[in-house]
């Protein structure tokens, strides 16, 4: 379906209103040509030297039709306005939907600065076009055909001198629309990336700063800064040459109205009236044939904005729920990886033919090197990715059988990479559970250790975390973040290396808090310190992306091999800190 | 995975507005009086659109005055029909030539404004970056990275939008006012005096309604502020919203943010609907009395019909500029607003400067002197760092351990002055590091931070970002120094793979090896290693430690570790603890001194080599 077309059908969703505002229309073109014609008539009357009354009485006619025509305008410029502004809440709504459905695989591969670039800026550009211009559109194409049947019943004669020079404005309006488009598109596409650039600059400010990139990164900004100003200064040219024409094509057909029209009257084909009332139509119309212009610039800029936002509604989530997946309330906690390989990219697997069971209940300790698979092993279980090959179960159930919601309610994760909103320390912590109680937060953050050094904020767990992003280190967000992921109390729970930025020390305090949480429920634990593997009952041992050892400590130490080389490696590191000590 | 470090960076904020979006800071004559000051280097073009205005303007006068005397002269002469088609055809002509230098200078004016607003919208853009750029760490801390994003891209645009498609029109509107009124004077007083006597009750209508308009207009800037702050929120934080399947709450917010942006919308459309129509009445008044009155004056003989129908137009005209008001009237408040916003940034007054006699360092030896330092965050808020006193020597390996919080950050951030200290000095060989050059200080410095932060870009071009004159092999060397050469190999393009595009096949250990990478390429005299292996497995942190033991060598170096075991080649160790340098020396003497550091190396000592037996 077009983008006109599916712009059309979230209009006509408010039928009513496009009724009402129809209604509008007619009424004020048709009342405001009405001024016009009561002006002809005064015309004539003077001319013919008529009684000052009846010229009194078409005078204050002209105020009794503009009240008509004014309500008119106030309906349908109300009304554009309010179904325009309703359109957009629907077009963000789905928007922001769709966004919200879409699968891990697609923000990966959509910056940040982008998306927030579709869900605002180009919103705004459909709604600067539906609220300012639309109403402004509507209006005058319709005043164009009222103008065009009032010269005709006036006056057949005065038609032609009077319009004449109509079509070549919408000749023109075609072309520059088509000239201006991929400028238009251009805009969009730049204001997005002038977006990303800023906020990767931003982010990485650490970085920039520490390394005196600074003028790099200006550079960096000032290219594409220059090439936003130069499309638009391209499209500032064009406009240039189009808004004025308007104007001016209704000024030549003043020139040749008059020359016609003017022969007209001298021969008596025409009274002065018509002459007048035919002039005043083409001032009237003069400002809307200018606002023509800006109209379709907004339309274009929309229109580009529009298609970006389709794109991303029309993107179907790779992991979406199947037709008949089923609600799982509770479960025991059995996880099973059967012939389970993973891959973003042909022929690179970042896992090899996984099988393993974990029952329920138990704890796991992932261990391997950089880049062996931890992650992506764990991301699998609540779907967050679909194995490309091979089938992971919960309690024996395919996780793609399982509706997503309830899915997710039963595996927790604590990723490695920590992420707070800008809202109360408490309301982070409850961002699982909505509504809970201040004790069980507190609970659930005295485990996690944030209870400790949230209650020396001076707002204690009502701080902002935005105000205060600067001075939480990378270990006290972790902290809220292990919070938040207990608080959730899911049957799985998962922590993706999620104490790397905490305290030796803490992270102690933390495993042997964490004991009672992880006793009732299957608890996965990606780690790069062999000291959490106390927690575990057995390890699994990722090397290139094979499981290549499952086991108990004590039964994989005695195989010697790569845990044995792990294990060895941090003993070594350790103990020849010792050995320096000694 | 694409945003990590994106969001995670400790001021990275969220990308959410909170801030108040209350009202702006500067009244709008400063502002224009500012925009005035900004367009100067483009006062040439400045110049020619106020000329082509004039004449525009000028012309839109004209026009009325030759149908007036067409009609009088030649079509309609004394209340008949008249013969004289070659004097009309002379009218027409001007009239078309008029027309033709009404579009000239239109054209003029709308590339002229343009040329100048997009120069001063470019320039405030750059002039904001550029600022961004020069501001400590400490005013990004309660801004959100989201919020600023907003002000440079965003209410810049607003004020964009503004400058390109209506100010034209409103200045060209206003001053046709002047020129129609003074034209209406000349030609007849009375009938001048009638017309024009609607601009006091339609400068009424526009006092009384503008407090409301103003209000409802500000009440959608603030409703619209707020959706952006829950829209960019949404969007970075999903990955945490899906795995929670926080999805309806989350959009339930969104839904209400969404709701209120509309209603406020609502009526705030209200009453620019209202405007609009009641200027037209007003308007409508005038034409009853220019055309009652008019009559009169022609029925004793003052005045043509063709004048009249000439008032009529000018009526017609003079409101115009009204009409634009009402209707540009809320994008005139959002660009004032947004203008502030961005002028805010742009004036923000830079807390670490550059002292005008700054030094330049050629070489670098290394010395490292905290004198006394103190500083705290932010007012009210207890000390991050408390008189600490420390020297180091040049090459000497430096760890500094503590708990979360303890101040090892901080410590950093004044080395390399992202703070000044509240109290004390740092001294780098000697100079206060105020008194250095700020390129000099940093360019001898490098820091490998908890959060690896890369930029999209190639894998080279990341690693090259330590030290941009660094040749191909120099880059390729430094990666097989810290074991990174064999999983770059392995990517698509090798060194050119995209980082962006591949960071779904780049780990977060990975990420941190590269910046290691990026750091030890600029080989610099001063190293910081920030938590520089957290996130990367024992096996590979061995390697990684080889390497850094060749590069520790020649060089003083900062580590700051949770696990002990990086810290092993430290020839001596600075304990912190709330701010406070609590202890210090050898791991020798401080395991003799039974004090913190003891206790955090036997817990990690126990743990690392106990695990818990299987049952």
């Amino acid at each position: 379906m077009s983008k006109a077309l599916r712009f059309i059908r979230y209009l006509l969703r408010y039928k009513l209103g496009v009724s009402a505002i129809a209604a509008g229309i007619a009424v004020t073109v048709y009342t405001r040509l009405l001024v016009p014609a009561f002006i002809n008539i005064i015309t004539v009357d003077i001319t013919s030297r008529a009684s000052l009354g009846t010229i009194l009485f078409y005078s204050l006619a002209i105020i009794g039709v503009t009240a008509v025509s004014g309500v008119g305008q106030f309906v349908y410029s109300y009304l554009t306005q309010t179904t325009g502004n309703k359109m957009v809440y629907d077009i963000r709504h789905d928007l922001f939907t769709s966004i919200q459905s879409k699968s891990f695989s697609f923000y990966d591969q959509n910056q940040v600065g982008d998306l927030i670039a579709r869900a605002t800026g180009d919103v705004e550009a459909v709604r600067r076009f539906v609220t300012q211009s639309m109403g402004q559109l509507l209006f005058t194409i319709a005043l164009m055909i009222g103008v065009v049947i009032e010269l005709v019943s006036l006056n057949p004669l005065l038609l032609l001198p009077g319009v004449g020079l109509m079509p070549i404005v919408a000749l023109t309006g075609y072309l520059f629309d088509r000239q201006q488009s991929p400028n238009w598109k251009q805009v969009r596409d730049q204001y997005a990336v002038m977006n990303t650039v800023l906020e990767e600059n931003l982010t990485g400010m650490r970085v920039v700063r520490a390394f005196t990139r600074e003028d790099y990164e200006m550079k960096k900004f000032d290219e594409i800064n220059r090439k936003y100003y130069n499309t638009n200064m391209a499209v500032a040219k064009t406009r240039a040459y189009f808004i004025p024409l308007m104007p001016f094509l209704i000024g030549l057909n003043i020139a040749v109205l008059f020359y016609f029209g003017g022969i007209f009257v001298m021969r008596g084909q025409v009274s002065l009236g018509d002459l007048v009332e035919a002039y005043s139509i083409l001032v009237i119309i003069t400002p809307n044939a200018r606002f023509l212009g800006l109209t379709l610039s907004q339309a274009l800029n929309a229109s580009w904005g529009l298609e970006r936002i389709f794109t991303t509604i029309d993107t179907t989530p790779e992991i979406r729920d199947s037709p008949d997946s089923i609600v799982m309330k509770d479960a025991r906690g059995e996880i099973a990886f059967e012939n389970v390989s993973f891959s973003y990219e042909q022929g690179k697997p970042l896992l090899k033919s996984v099988n393993v069971t974990i029952q329920a209940g138990e704890t796991i300790a992932i261990v391997g090197k950089t880049g062996s698979g931890k992650t992506t092993f764990a991301n699998l279980i609540p779907r967050f990715y679909d194995a490309t090959s091979g089938k992971v179960t919960i309690d024996g159930v395919d996780v793609k059988e399982i509706k997503l919601q309830s899915l997710r309610r039963l595996v927790g994760t604590v990723s490695q990479e920590t992420f707070l909103f800008s809202r109360s320390v408490r309301d982070n912590i409850a961002f699982g559970v909505r509504g809970a109680s201040l004790d069980d937060i507190v609970r659930c953050a005295k485990v996690a250790h944030a209870d400790e050094f949230i209650r020396t904020f001076p707002k204690g767990y009502d701080t902002i975390v935005g105000e205060r992003g600067s001075t939480l280190s990378g270990g006290q967000k972790q902290r809220i973040a292990i919070a938040r992921a207990l608080l959730f109390n899911p049957r799985i729970l998962i922590f993706d290396d999620s104490t790397s930025s905490v305290d030796v020390e803490t992270e102690y305090e933390i495993q042997e808090a964490m004991r009672t949480m992880v006793a009732n429920r299957t608890t996965l634990l990606i780690t790069q310190r062999l000291s959490t593997i106390r927690l575990a009952d057995k390890i699994a041992v990722f090397d290139a992306g094979e499981l290549v050892e499952f086991g108990t400590h004590d039964d994989l130490i005695g195989k010697r091999g790569v845990y044995t080389q792990i294990f060895e490696a941090q003993f070594a590191s350790t103990s020849q800190t010792i050995r320096s000590g000694a | 995975m694409s945003w990590q470090g994106g969001f995670g960076g400790p001021q990275s904020g969220t990308g959410a507005y909170i801030e108040d979006q209350g009202p702006k800071s500067q009244s709008d004559w400063t502002l224009i009086r500012r925009l005035v000051k900004y367009s100067r280097e483009r006062k040439r073009e400045v110049a020619y659109m106020v000329a082509s205005v004039a004449i525009f303007s000028a012309s839109g006068v004209l026009g009325p005055i030759l149908t007036a005397y067409a009609i009088d002269e030649y079509i309609f002469p004394g209340g008949r029909p008249g013969d004289d088609v070659t004097g009309l055809s002379v009218i027409v002509i001007a009239y078309m030539l008029i027309s033709l230098v009404t579009y000239a200078t239109e054209n003029i004016q709308t590339y002229y404004m343009a040329t100048a607003g997009q120069y001063v919208v470019y320039k405030l853009r750059k002039d904001a970056v550029e600022k961004l750029e020069k501001l400590s760490l400490r005013y990004f801390n309660n801004r959100p990275i989201g919020a600023i994003i907003s002000h440079v891209t965003n209410d810049v645009e607003v004020f964009n939008n503004f400058l390109t498609f209506q100010s034209t029109q409103l200045i060209s509107g206003f001053t046709s006012i002047i020129g129609i009124a003074i034209v209406m004077f000349f030609i007849n007083v009375e009938l001048a005096i009638v017309a024009l006597s609607i601009v006091p009750m339609l400068a009424l209508l526009i006092y009384l309604l503008h407090g409301r308009m103003k209000e409802a207009w500000m009440s959608t800037r603030r409703s619209v502020g707020a959706l952006t702050a829950k829209v960019a929120e949404s969007v970075a934080g999903i990955k945490v919203t899906q795995s929670f399947a926080a999805e309806e709450a989350d959009e339930a917010e969104f839904a209400e943010s969404n709701r209120r942006n509309l209603t406020t919308n609502v009526e705030a459309a209200k009453w620019s609907s209202f405007v609009g129509p009641m200027a037209q009445v007003i308007q409508s008044f005038g034409i009853f009395a220019v055309f009652y009155v008019g009559a009169t004056i022609i029925y004793s003989g003052g005045l043509e019909i063709g004048i009249l129908a000439a008032f009529y137009i000018w009526l017609n005209n003079l409101f115009r500029p009204v009409q634009q008001i009402t209707q540009f009237y809320p994008q005139y408040q959002s660009a004032m607003v947004g203008l502030d916003r961005v002028l805010q940034i742009i004036d923000a007054p830079v807390d670490l400067n550059e002292s005008p006699d700054a030094i330049e360092f050629a070489e670098v030896r290394g010395e490292v002197e905290f004198r006394h330092v103190s500083l705290r965050y932010k007012e009210g808020d207890p000390n991050a760092l408390t008189d600490v006193n420390v020297h180091i020597q040049p090459r000497e390996i430096v760890a500094i351990v503590g708990q979360t919080g303890a101040g090892k950050s901080t410590f950093v951030n004044l080395l390399f002055r992202f703070y000044d200290p509240d109290e004390g000095a740092v001294l780098l060989d000697g100079h206060d590091v105020r008194d250095l050059k700020f390129q000099s200080l940093r360019k001898h410095m490098a820091i490998v931070l908890q959060d690896p932060f890369l930029f999209s870009g190639s894998v080279m071009e990341n690693i090259r970002y330590g030290n941009l004159d660094a040749t191909d092999e120099d880059v390729i060397r430094v990666a097989k120094d810290v074991g990174l050469d064999d999983f770059i190999m392995g990517l698509p393009q090798k060194y050119d793979t995209l980082i962006r595009e591949s960071a779904n096949n780049i780990s977060t250990g990975q990420k941190q090896l590269v910046a290691i990478a990026r750091a030890l390429v600029a080989n610099p005299n001063v190293l910081v290693l920030d938590e520089a292996t957290s996130k990367v497995d024992p096996f590979t942190e061995v390697l990684i430690q080889r390497a850094l033991d060749k590069a520790f060598s020649d060089r003083t170096t900062f580590i700051i570790a949770h696990r002990l075991s990086t810290i092993r080649m430290a020839t001596r160790i600075l304990v912190l603890d709330h701010g406070r340098l609590v202890e210090e020396g050898s791991h020798d003497e401080l395991l003799r001194k039974d004090g913190v550091y003891a206790k955090l190396y036997r817990i990690q000592f126990q743990n690392s080599v106990a695990p818990r037996p299987s049952e």
